[in-house]
């Protein structure tokens, strides 16, 4: 079995090798790690879960039913919805272990708790004035990866795309294919991915370890001068191409010059607006603020919309209508791209 | 964000990430490099030599606290359950979980600049993994082999002790961490780091330019020793500290003077540990008749002001996951019921239990003092014997002092792996197994059932009834109104490599208008419910 972190190649070993191979290497081990994020992870370990641990239930001596159900969600735990206890309750039918809901029929009581790296599932039961209990212990990092975005009023957010991995940068692509440019950090590596519309990883271009050292509070930006893709580094402009065969990273010194505070249009204003996130550390989820641009007070913010985290990039550069937003869920862990645009609301 | 001034590195890219943003932040504040942390412990001494760390002593996690600033680990665990790559790029295991590969990272430097090399692992861990695990070097790194499948061998190796260093000839250790220990005063013996109990010693912890994980943002952490704890938080209101510990019983006041109160969860155990040495304690009807008698709920609602929960379990909750399945609750009549079936040599006032408390402060004696009245109620006599920090808690008596019979032991959790903790209170307080907990052990190290025969465990040695839990306190920080970033771990570390601090002129302004111009407001000494 192999670790996620398995998939993480070293950037210094990587180096060694030809940069056409360690590009595809990379490009391959990076879907590997990323391709799951995509698929619904969590539903899958948790129906893992339940088989597994509707098989220890079964297994108990001289426990026939039919079984009132009962589960307990441990407040601190992730939530274990109703659909869980659906797929429970067809795993013990599959054991011949009916589930009923007449309260006087024999409890089966399941309690879901959360440790700093397990989810645990203790079911209890009594059979002959014995109590038994049979414990099954996943890895939460299977369960990691939900988060729903929430709705917003004036200020509409859709949750794109999500990584384990650090997303440092996001772009929408000047082609207008709907697709998207991110920059992420993994294991101590730079990484450019292309992604298209669906959030599918079409290209992955790495940075050359020597010229980029991904420190503990990294800054880079992606951008576009004079229409070639670059990426903005304290001190540096590393350039590179999406479309040429080779995928060379070019590095020199330069100013950096960061982006502008993020503006929006209003399809029904026409007025711009800035985005402005809070002045949280990363500790503390962030609030988006939306506030007329040349608006001098800026808590005269015209509309909120809360995140999961603290808000760590936005950016509209390439699309006015719309701005995408990174930030880190401070309940999953892992860092959420965002598409931001206003709706007019009466 | 505001504009600072900008301060030389010597580092030059973190010079750069200096240079001040837009007054419009794009997005969350961007962390300030610089400053020093003031931070103040009670304990007098440090040790940071893992290898003279006992297991489960609130000593043990002071020594971690400060240990991580220097060390780094394999792995690293976040509050999501994840591990990351730290020494270790990649891991992977064989299908039974008894064959555990680790490729090192590479390029990475102690301190002194010197290479990390997988021989510096395998010194550090070899005797630090669990019986039945042998480690080895490889071509990329480490293979730890174990007898059974050692499915928590991640949670061990991401905390508690498991850090990597290089013992250098004098017995001074060199660590690949964010930090480096610049200055010690008093300095330490050539034997170790460690400091010898002294008043104020002071340590000094240097930010480390080269580290693999990227320069912290703090310059230096100052910590001073041996600072009392009410000391300690009026420091912390006067800002003349930026990190301090906080007493239990000082909490509740704390907060009503809003300062900045951080709490883990709860991951020391307070409990009574019989002394199988002793005759009484071998009646069973007598450790069942006192644990009966034990008002846990009072300890930890009234006596601890909340500050506590009560435990009935070896293992709390949080680490295990199914603590809620213990129960102890108090019984008085059955109690009495229980202590008037015991042998006549045990009448009231003619045999008290002796009991000796096993860490020094006020916390254990008022515990050790509700203990001998609950027991006192159920007709048990319990005799309190002070502290003896030469003995060993649970284990062999000197012959000079007064036996035991019961030890009011702290037990602090030193990694988040619920077996290998179990383990470690096992060996320590030479709990003995009986025959159906030895084979659930054994069995557990065999099947692929771990979970169930941890818990199968864990029930004999509650049911057995030589070690019962009283309460399990979380510990507590009290943080600077100028700290940022302030990330820990929810069952302990610091984590102060991520911390960094606003400028003192943005922060004036809160200070001037509090505590720091209003020292009547200073809690009183002696916080008592």
């Amino acid at each position: 079995m192999l670790s996620s972190a398995i998939i993480a190649v070293s950037s210094k070993t990587a180096s060694r090798t030809p940069p056409n191979f360690s590009s595809l290497l990379t490009f391959f081990l990076l879907l590997l790690a990323l391709v799951p994020l995509r698929t619904s992870a969590d539903d899958n370990a948790l129906e893992d879960a339940a088989r597994q641990l509707a098989e220890k239930i079964a297994a108990i001596p001289n426990l026939h039913g039919p079984v009132r159900l009962e589960i307990t969600d441990d407040p601190n735990s992730i939530a274990v919805d109703l659909s869980w206890k659906d797929m429970l309750r067809e795993e013990l039918e599959k054991h011949h272990l009916a589930v009923t809901g007449d309260n006087t029929a024999q409890l089966l009581h399941v309690f879901v708790s959360k440790t700093p790296a397990q989810l645990v599932f203790t079911a209890t039961t009594r059979v002959a004035d014995r109590e038994e209990v049979r414990i099954l212990a996943i890895p939460r990092a299977a369960l990691a990866l939900s988060s729903p975005p929430a709705a917003g009023l004036r200020i509409e957010k859709q949750l794109l795309f999500q990584s384990s991995d650090r997303i440092i940068d996001v772009s929408a692509q000047p082609e207008s294919t709907g697709g998207m440019d991110v920059l992420i950090a993994k294991a101590g590596e730079l990484l450019a991915l292309r992604l298209d519309s669906a959030g599918a990883i079409k290209q992955i271009i790495a940075f050359p370890s020597a010229s980029v050292r991904v420190g503990r509070d990294f800054r880079a930006e992606l951008s576009s001068p004079g229409g070639n893709s670059a990426a903005v580094l304290p001190a540096k402009i590393c350039e590179f191409s999406w479309s040429g065969a080779s995928s060379e990273v070019k590095c020199r010194a330069a100013k950096a010059s960061w982006r502008a505070p993020t503006q929006i249009s209003s399809p029904c204003a026409p007025a711009k607006w800035k985005l402005l996130s809070g002045e949280n550390d990363w500790t503390a989820a962030d609030q988006l603020r939306l506030v007329a641009d040349g608006e001098a007070q800026p808590e005269a913010s015209a509309a909120f919309s809360g995140f999961p985290g603290p808000i760590l990039s936005i950016n509209a550069r390439q699309n006015p209508s719309s701005a995408l937003l990174v930030t880190q869920n401070l309940r999953t862990g892992n860092y959420e791209v965002y598409k931001i645009t206003l709706v007019c609301v009466n | 964000m505001r504009c600072t001034k900008s301060r030389s590195f010597a580092s030059i890219s973190a010079a750069l990430l200096l240079l001040c943003p837009a007054k419009s932040a794009l997005a969350a504040k961007r962390p300030r490099y610089g400053g020093t942390l003031r931070v103040e412990l009670h304990a007098t001494s440090i040790s940071l030599d893992p290898r003279q760390w006992k297991p489960g002593s609130l000593a043990t996690a002071e020594n971690e606290k400060l240990a991580a600033l220097v060390y780094d680990r394999l792995i690293s665990l976040d509050e999501f359950g994840k591990f990351h790559p730290a020494l270790a790029t990649e891991w992977s295991h064989d299908a039974d979980g008894k064959i555990w590969q680790f490729k090192l990272r590479t390029g990475v430097k102690f301190s002194d600049g010197s290479a990390l090399t997988p021989s510096d692992v395998l010194a550090s861990l070899q005797n630090e993994l669990p019986p039945g695990t042998q480690i080895a070097t490889s071509e990329s790194g480490m293979v730890i082999r174990s007898t059974h499948p050692n499915s928590d061998l991640l949670l061990q190796l991401a905390t508690g002790n498991s850090f990597i260093y290089r013992a250098e000839r004098k017995g001074v250790l060199l660590g690949t961490g964010p930090f480096y220990v610049s200055e010690m005063s008093p300095a330490p013996g050539t034997e170790s780091l460690a400091l010898a109990p002294a008043k104020s010693a002071r340590l000094r912890f240097r930010a480390n330019e080269e580290t693999w994980s990227g320069r912290p943002f703090l310059n230096s952490i100052e910590v001073t020793l041996g600072v009392p704890q009410l000391h300690q938080l009026l420091d912390l209101q006067l800002g003349k500290a930026d990190l301090v510990e906080v007493a239990p019983d000082l909490v509740r006041k704390a907060r009503q003077e809003n300062l900045r109160i951080w709490s883990s969860s709860p991951n020391t155990l307070l409990a009574l540990r019989f002394d199988d040495k002793q005759p009484a304690p071998g009646d069973a009807r007598l450790r069942q008749a006192l644990s009966l008698s034990l008002e846990r709920e009072t300890m930890a609602n009234v006596l601890l002001q909340r500050q506590a929960e009560p435990a009935a379990s070896l293992l709390p909750q949080w680490l295990s996951g199914y603590a809620f399945l213990f129960d102890s609750p108090a019984d008085l009549q059955l109690a009495k019921e229980m202590r008037l079936s015991l042998p006549a040599n045990f009448a009231a006032g003619k045999d008290p239990l002796r009991m000796r408390l096993g860490a020094s402060g006020d916390l254990m004696k008022l515990l050790g003092e509700r203990v001998a009245l609950n027991a006192r109620q159920a007709n048990i006599m319990v005799q309190l014997l002070p502290h003896a920090p030469e003995l060993v808690e649970g284990g062999p008596t000197s012959t000079n002092a007064p036996s035991p019979d019961l030890h009011l032991i702290a037990w602090h959790y030193e990694t988040i792996s619920p077996n290998r903790e179990l383990e470690a209170l096992v060996s320590q307080l030479h709990l003995q197994e009986n025959a159906e907990g030895a084979h659930a052990g054994e069995a557990g190290q065999s099947n692929d059932q771990p979970y169930d025969r941890l818990y199968e465990r864990e029930r004999h040695f509650i049911e057995d009834r030589r070690i019962l839990p009283l309460v399990i306190l979380p510990e507590y920080a009290g943080l600077g109104v100028n700290v940022r970033n302030w990330l820990p771990a929810s069952w302990g570390e610091w984590r102060l490599a991520d911390v960094w601090l606003e400028p003192n002129e943005k922060v004036s302004t809160l200070q001037d208008g509090d505590a720091a111009k209003n020292p009547a407001k200073l809690p009183a000494a002696g916080v008592r419910p």
